[in-house]
């Protein structure tokens, strides 16, 4: 006697997704369209800001012989994207692990990631040095800092996101969740490589294609 | 009370005689300006009686009172007639819409560039502008005698009838001037100069403002500005690039000495005086100006002795520091500064 | 993979009371303070935000009629230009940053979910952060002006007039990290929404059959991810510096930098801004008109066309806030093109919602006035928005009072009378009672003759040359019987408003019972009780056509198979949302309040140190660990045998008076 209703039955479908399916995948993919909307900003003001300079970057005057074309050190600067990129390699082989549920080869890869992070971060700083500015000398150091400041602050998310991450891995080991954690912060990482190209070319070569 | 009356009717009171109106056209710029702004009033105003009747058919006819209410009444079945005679309409609704944006535009672009033609038009005159916090400082330079260079202060007097060059120049925040009997507004921004080109087609004494917000005595930040025949504006400017006059009774003359022994000499220059300096007002023909600290109150005597003594009190804000004059030396210096015709 | 099947299932008595306690255990806050403290339901976090955005709304009011008493008199000595200034900078910064954006942020909160027919947002401890962080950006503005160190450079704050050396102290830091805490929140907030309305539709509500609110909140959420950034930079730079041992110079003429910078980097933000606020407008009028026509919406595909091109064609605009700068003229021309352009999309919707009430049958109830008022105002904004387009015009009445006319026709007309007419729309829905009819239409009317009746008049003072942002005027200028007139009219707005208060409180206590949908509507948030139960849906519903409600509700399936207790919910495809997979959500916690905490302080205290920044970015890491260092729900059950939810101790929820007892006790 009792009535019926029709009902999609959904308690067969799988409990997780690990790829762009998740929502946790797409809300990191929006904050990094964010990022990379303040980066494009950044980019476009350090152009802006060339048009008041006659050399590109402005003489440095402070050192004794003052530098008339105080290139940033492009040493420093190629070491570090590759080893920024070396990371982001090691975050992909971390990514194909996860995907599979390795725990331990997450775990090896996933490693080298933080520590070539670290290596970047230390890097970043002999970057600054490079410059040959100090931020507050003049607006071409400000904007150039602004640029290797902020994306310094996206490699201490990666490395820290991925630290708590394996420490979470190694003591409760591999579930769904983090999982697609390892994934959704590989496609971070793969954003911190990938972003640095343009900016690497623009900070190292932009004084060479738009500096007189 | 009047014009409360007239803003429900904006063509009538535009037809009054305004100082500082943009569509009281006596420049060339504001001329053209005014011409298009009545041609979009004209086409736009219908555009929005029409859309306004039809906003008011469509929900004046709705049912009203709590009888028609009944929530649970199915929507309108759709009809495909009806649909496709809405489409229609719609449709056309667009395309006016298209078509009339696009005249708009090219009016918009016609006028442009006929405005723009001033500034290839040969300029007789051409004037330096420095907006200061907030103040105007107006220079006119002399091409073949650049030594016979005139500073002025909040007032400006252009020959009517002539292209006018103005680069405009500013040494702390930004400006903008404008004069809206004359033409439109152009930004004075620090490190970035600018130019603009004015033709006045009719005499009169209107008045300039700061347009863009520069802080604490934006309000107060005004212009003087005469267009007059050319012969009148030669006859003032012969007159202004001469130095002082030098004071002529003993109260002047203690007047001046008030001046050149107290602060005012740290920021005023008085042409034919030791008074140099340029952080404020040039004061050469100050007696002549027909309004104070930048057209703020009328130069008259009590203002002047107000000013002088307080400014903050009537401009708070301004840069000028107040001033502790005895009575006597206060008299003297007023007598003084009204005579510097 | 095994989509979601179709079945008959036979309906047990009691099994609805039995799924409802399951439920609402699972969802509903904890009780007390702390639960209050920890909840991440949306419609929690939407209504405080609404709340508060409404309580800045009354405050920057205040501000305006202070103004207004100013200017009522030409030489007026009421307030100082230090006071004055501080007034119209606040005024036009709350409007813009506390109040238009987010409380068409919070409708969106609260509503997609419920229209697209789900639990919760996505990412609900996000949306609990958002909101404690626009709060302390709100708290910080109000500080600065209670303290009378309020900014005073306008809400634009240009340079160089806002950098260190025109504005020394700290009123514009005050404002500049307001921007940047509130424009956390505002990014956060579109996150969100596109997740949700991306992932958690009701089976069968592909792209094409999204309600138009939820469309507007996408685009706009868009527009806020691409716009937002770009102050939160602006002010950055500026704040970075102001900052004493920091002292970039981006702005700095004598060093290189460039005031310009500014303007361009603040309009990029800017324009689009104004459609971040109109767009949820429209949403709101799409929603209204269709119900109270009693037909489908015409257009509706016309209509989303028109929502994103909007979005494009905003972002090609901000140059005309600066024809008075030196720019090109041939870069003056296309913005000029552009900003003609963008009238068309706005056109189209208009002419849609006048055929959809032309053909339909409407009754009129207050939330159709105010579409009526919205329609009229707003199309008298937009034509004189045409005016300012065209560059010679413009630079006449730039930075006149007829901008402030315009942008109060476009911004009041296109988003404050849409609002209104939401909340007398809505109010039903949030609180299960209605708002009184009679107060309703004394509300619109006073606001609609106060509107005009202050704002009017300003087109022709500005025409008549009065500039904006000035603290008093000369009497020979003849501007003061119009100002005294707009200053009346102010006097109505706000007698308005206080009759809509009253309405609220005394509507939430004893209005009329509206029941599920009293408008008879069409989208799904009215397939639930009102106010919505904490998990909002018993069964998640599906969707068979645009208009849910009307396409035959009764024989579209339910979902089954989602767990109660677990905070699931079913994900489903993003172009045609079939079944995809489950998902267990955040529950409630206090991290995202202890996230918050160290984040704003570090904001607030580098106004005043730089130290700010490196102790901050220690602590907000420390915050972050419990984020990251948590499982699911699901697989510590798995684990734990004995796993029992405490919550299961507690008393549940009392039944909605729809659902029965179970027959069996």
């Amino acid at each position: 006697m009792n009535p019926t209703r029709s009902v999609i039955d959904v308690s067969e479908l799988p409990r997780s997704a690990l790829d762009h399916r998740s929502p946790i995948w797409i809300g990191n993919a929006l904050l990094l369209a964010i990022e990379t909307t303040m980066f494009a900003i950044l980019a476009a003001s350090y152009f802006y800001l060339r048009q008041n300079f006659e050399d590109w970057p402005p003489p440095q005057v402070n050192f004794i012989p003052p530098n008339l074309h105080p290139t940033p050190d492009l040493f420093w600067g190629t070491a570090n994207l590759v080893v920024i990129l070396a990371a982001t390699f090691f975050m992909f082989l971390t990514d194909r692990a996860a995907v599979r549920f390795d725990k331990s080869k997450v775990l090896l890869w996933g490693s080298f990631t933080v520590v070539l992070g670290i290596l970047a971060v230390a890097f970043r700083f002999r970057e600054f040095h490079g410059t040959q500015f100090r931020w507050d000398d003049n607006a071409y150091a400000s904007v150039v800092w602004g640029i290797l400041l902020m994306h310094l602050i996206h490699l201490f998310v990666g490395i820290s996101e991925d630290g708590f991450m394996f420490a979470y891995i190694m003591k409760y080991g591999m579930d769904d969740k983090h999982a697609r954690d390892v994934r959704v912060t590989a496609v971070y990482w793969y954003w911190i490589g990938g972003i640095w190209l343009p900016l690497y070319a623009i900070i190292y070569f932009g004084p060479y294609w738009i500096g007189k | 009370m009047k014009d409360a009356g007239f803003a429900l009717s904006l063509p009538l009171l535009l037809e009054a005689m305004e100082m500082q109106s943009a569509l009281d056209p006596a420049g060339s710029g504001a001329r053209q300006v005014s011409s298009l702004w009545w041609l979009y009033f004209w086409i736009l105003t219908a555009i929005f009686v029409a859309v306004l009747i039809c906003t008011c058919i469509a929900i004046g006819r709705a049912r009203r009172g709590p009888l028609a209410i009944q929530p649970n009444e199915p929507p309108l079945p759709e009809s495909q007639p009806t649909e496709r005679r809405v489409f229609a309409v719609v449709a056309a609704c667009l395309a006016m819409t298209i078509a009339i944006l696009f005249a708009l535009l090219a009016l918009d672009i016609f006028t442009g560039r006929s405005v723009y033609a001033l500034t290839s038009e040969p300029h007789p005159l051409s004037l330096k502008v420095i907006g200061h916090q907030w103040w105007w400082e107006v220079h006119y330079q002399d091409a073949d005698h650049p030594e016979n260079l005139m500073i002025t202060a909040n007032e400006m007097h252009i020959p009517v009838g002539k292209v006018v060059r103005l680069e405009l120049v500013s040494t702390d925040v930004i400006h903008s001037f404008w004069v809206p009997n004359i033409s439109g507004k152009k930004d004075l921004i620090p490190g970035h100069p600018t130019k603009t080109w004015i033709k006045a087609e009719k005499s009169g004494t209107f008045r300039g403002q700061c347009a863009e917000f520069c802080g604490h005595q934006h309000a107060h930040m005004r212009l003087e500005f005469v267009a007059e025949s050319p012969a009148k504006f030669g006859k003032w400017l012969a007159q202004a690039r001469q130095n002082a006059r030098p004071p002529a009774t003993p109260s002047e003359q203690r007047g001046q000495r008030v001046f050149l022994a107290n602060q005012c000499i740290m920021c005023h220059t008085i042409e034919g005086t030791p008074a140099r300096a340029t952080l404020g007002p040039d004061l050469t023909h100050f007696g002549s100006r027909t309004r104070l600290a930048a057209g703020s109150f009328p130069n008259t005597r009590g203002y002047l002795a107000g000013w002088i003594a307080n400014p903050q009190n009537i401009k708070p804000g301004v840069k000028m520091p107040p001033n502790t004059l005895g009575p006597d030396d206060l008299n003297a210096l007023v007598d003084y500064l009204e005579s510097l015709k | 993979m095994k989509r979601g099947e179709l079945k008959e299932i036979t309906v047990v008595p009691g099994l609805d009371a039995n799924e409802h306690r399951a439920l609402d255990l699972t969802w509903r806050r904890k009780p007390g303070l702390l639960g209050w403290l920890q909840t991440t339901n949306h419609k929690d976090i939407a209504i405080r935000y609404i709340v508060t955005a409404f309580i800045f709304f009354g405050l920057a009011g205040i501000l305006a009629i202070l103004m207004r008493l100013q200017l009522a008199f030409p030489e007026n000595t009421f307030i100082g230009p230090d006071l004055y200034n501080q007034l119209f900078t606040v005024h036009g910064t709350t409007m813009m940053f506390l109040f238009a954006v987010p409380i068409t942020e919070a409708f969106g909160i609260y509503f997609v979910p419920l229209m697209v027919g789900t639990r919760n947002v996505a990412l609900p401890r996000l949306n609990a952060f958002g909101y404690y962080v626009y709060l302390a950006g709100g708290i910080l503005l109000y500080a600065g002006l209670f303290l009378n160190i309020g900014p005073d450079t306008g809400w634009f704050s240009y340079v160089p007039l806002a950098g260190p050396q025109f504005s020394p102290g700290k009123r514009v830091d005050f404002w500049a990290q307001m921007i940047t805490l509130t424009e956390i929140a505002g990014l956060t907030t579109a996150v969100e929404i596109i997740v949700t309305v991306f992932k958690q539709r009701a089976v069968g509500m592909s792209l094409n059959r999204i309600p138009l609110f939820v469309w507007a909140m996408v685009v706009t959420s868009f527009m806020v991810i691409f716009a937002m950034p770009s102050v939160m930079l602006a002010s950055s730079y500026l704040a970075m510096d102001r900052l004493a041992h920091v002292n970039t110079h981006f702005f700095n003429p004598g060093e290189g930098g460039d005031a310009l910078l500014y303007q361009h980097i603040f309009w990029f933000f800017g324009h689009p801004e104004v459609y971040i606020i109109f767009i949820p407008g429209t949403g709101f009028i799409s929603t209204i008109v269709p119900t109270f026509a009693r037909r489908r919406i015409f257009g509706y595909t016309a209509i989303v066309l028109a929502l994103i091109s909007t979005a494009f064609i905003g972002f090609g605009l901000w140059v005309h806030h600066m024809f008075a700068t030196p720019v090109p003229e041939l870069g003056q021309s296309f913005f000029t093109a552009a900003s003609m352009i963008i009238a068309i999309p706005a056109g189209l919707q208009i002419f849609c919602w006048i055929a959809t009430l032309w053909s339909g049958k409407p009754f009129l109830k207050t939330p159709l006035l105010w579409v009526g008022g919205f329609l009229s105002i707003f199309v008298f904004g937009g034509l004189s928005g045409i005016m300012l387009a065209s560059v010679p015009i413009d630079l006449q009445v730039h930075d006149t009072f007829f901008v402030v006319a315009h942008f109060h026709y476009v911004l009041i007309g296109g988003m404050v009378f849409p609002l209104f007419g939401a909340i007398y729309y809505w109010f039903p829905k949030w609180t299960g009672r209605m708002l009184s009819e009679s107060l309703g239409k004394w509300n619109f009317w006073l606001f609609f003759i106060g509107f005009n009746v202050t704002f009017f008049p300003m087109h022709q003072l500005g025409l008549k040359g009065m500039p904006r942002r000035v603290y008093t005027y000369a009497t020979e200028t003849g501007w003061g019987p119009l100002n005294l007139l707009a200053t009346i009219g102010a006097g109505i707005i706000g007698l308005s408003v206080l009759i809509f208060l009253v309405n609220v409180l005394w509507s939430r206590k004893s209005g009329a019972m509206a029941g599920e949908n009293p408008w008879g509507a069409a989208t799904l948030e009215w397939a639930t009780t009102s106010p919505p139960p904490s998990y909002n849906f018993l069964y998640l519903p599906t969707v068979r056509g645009r208009d849910a409600l009307w396409d035959q509700p009764h024989i579209s399936p339910v979902v089954a198979g989602v767990r109660s207790d677990i905070r699931q919910v079913l994900n489903t495809t993003m172009l045609e949302a079939a079944p995809d997979h489950l998902y267990e959500m955040a529950g409630d916690s206090v991290y995202p309040l202890l996230l918050a905490i160290p984040v704003c302080a570090t904001v607030i205290v580098g106004i005043f140190t730089p130290w700010a920044f490196a102790i901050g970015a220690f602590l907000t890491f420390l915050a972050f660990i419990p984020w990251f260092w948590s499982g699911t729900e699901e697989a510590k059950q798995h684990k734990d045998k004995k796993y029992k939810r405490t919550l299961e101790l507690e008393e549940p929820a009392p039944l909605p008076p729809t659902m029965e007892e179970p027959a069996t006790k």
